[in-house]
């Protein structure tokens, strides 16, 4: 008699009626065909072995516990992202307190080339006092708003404007053409 | 509280067994849309995949554990640990292997923290004669067996539970253990023989799990 059949084959001769080599193996060999049939018969008992079923009652229980775990689950999870964030900003804090903030830069200077001169050094505001109407009461305004003042004049002030303005920055050689 | 201390034991011998859910060999178009409605933030779709496979789960469990309040932690788990890695269910398998391998890992792992654990049967026993089995009631034979299939080894007692009660294929048994069909096969074989063992060597009454 060859070897017994393994416990794969006879698992599979359980399942399937035997056919070839292990037919043949289990119609000569009494041990094979016991373990077969005690197999079967262990099979059988197992399939009657019914879990008992719980209530209706305790599905829904058990539905509302998974779910309630599960939001507290959550939870933790978003508080634990919470505090994340807050120890990496309470860190940075700390990290810029103890290194300091660094020096704070100047602010800059007008550059040499800047057209808009000092309140007090703009030659332009002079030429506004004489124009008509300019009253010397006003207070010195800075450039910018001298610019703006221009930029409103109509018609007829721009043309004076012009006109004073090449009065007063005419070149002498022009002059004396 | 929890469930299973507020809800007490049903009573074992009024109650049958209903059938398992539909089993699928794929992913399930119903279970498709469950996960894919879970990952657009739809909490109430997942209380449909714990609906739709509660039974499954806490059977397993029950089997494993015999005993009804660890069962319904144990699978309240399960489901837990599906929800967090429902992310990572990619759809090869149905949804039922995929979660009834998380069972079997969750039993395992709820023994393994439970050391010592109920006496465990070793791989091999020697053979036994005809005991008592035969005399008992139908009832206390089904907790006789129930008892015996929780002192099984671990991996003939997880191939026997799937292949047996929750009717997965070899091929799904093999995937859900992370094993081979041919060892899924063996190790049933061996249940078989080391469950009869286990029940033909104990007087009536005397398999505890």
């Amino acid at each position: 008699m060859s070897e017994h059949l393994r416990e794969e084959v006879l698992w599979e001769a359980m399942e399937a009626e035997p056919e070839g080599a292990t037919a043949a193996h289990l119609a000569g060999c009494a041990d094979c065909r016991r373990r077969l049939e005690e197999a079967k018969e262990a099979l059988a008992w197992a399939r009657d072995a019914s879990v008992p079923e719980p209530s209706p009652l305790f599905w829904q229980g058990f539905r509302r516990n998974v779910s309630r775990r599960i939001e507290q689950r959550e939870r933790w999870a978003m508080v634990g992202r919470v505090a994340a964030v807050t120890a990496l900003a309470a860190t940075l804090l700390v990290a810029v307190r103890v290194n300091g903030p660094g020096p704070i830069p100047a602010e800059p200077a007008l550059p040499a080339w800047s057209a808009l001169p000092a309140v007090e050094d703009d030659t332009g505001l002079d030429l506004l006092r004489e124009l008509e109407g300019w009253s010397s009461d006003l207070p010195l305004v800075a450039a910018s708003d001298v610019t703006s003042a221009v930029i409103e004049l109509d018609d007829e002030q721009g043309a004076l404007l012009a006109d004073a303005v090449e009065r007063e920055f005419a070149h002498p050689e022009e002059e004396d053409l | 509280m929890s469930v299973a201390a507020a809800f007490p034991l049903p009573d074992h011998r009024a109650m049958q067994e209903t059938a398992p859910a539909p089993r699928a060999r794929g992913l399930r178009d119903d279970d498709r849309a469950a996960i894919e409605a879970c990952r657009r933030g739809e909490r109430e779709a997942f209380d449909r995949l714990v609906e739709r496979y509660q039974r499954d789960v806490y059977r397993i469990c029950y089997r494993y554990v015999n005993d009804h309040h660890d069962a319904s932690d144990m699978a309240q788990e399960v489901f837990l640990r599906a929800y967090k890695a429902l992310d990572r269910f990619r759809g090869d398998s149905a949804f039922s292997t995929w979660l009834f391998r998380i069972a079997v890992n969750t039993c395992l792992n709820f023994r393994a923290a439970r050391k010592p654990p109920a006496e465990e049967l070793s791989e091999t026993l020697p053979a036994g004669g005809e005991g008592a089995l035969s005399r008992l009631e139908n009832a206390e034979r089904a907790r006789q067996v129930r008892a015996a299939l929780a002192r099984l080894p671990e991996k003939q007692r997880a191939t026997l539970i799937l292949k047996t009660y929750h009717e997965l294929s070899h091929e799904e048994v093999a995937q859900a253990l992370g094993s081979t069909v041919g060892t899924v096969k063996a190790n049933l074989f061996h249940a078989l023989q080391n469950l009869r063992k286990l029940l033909v060597q104990a007087p009536a009454g005397e398999v505890r799990s």
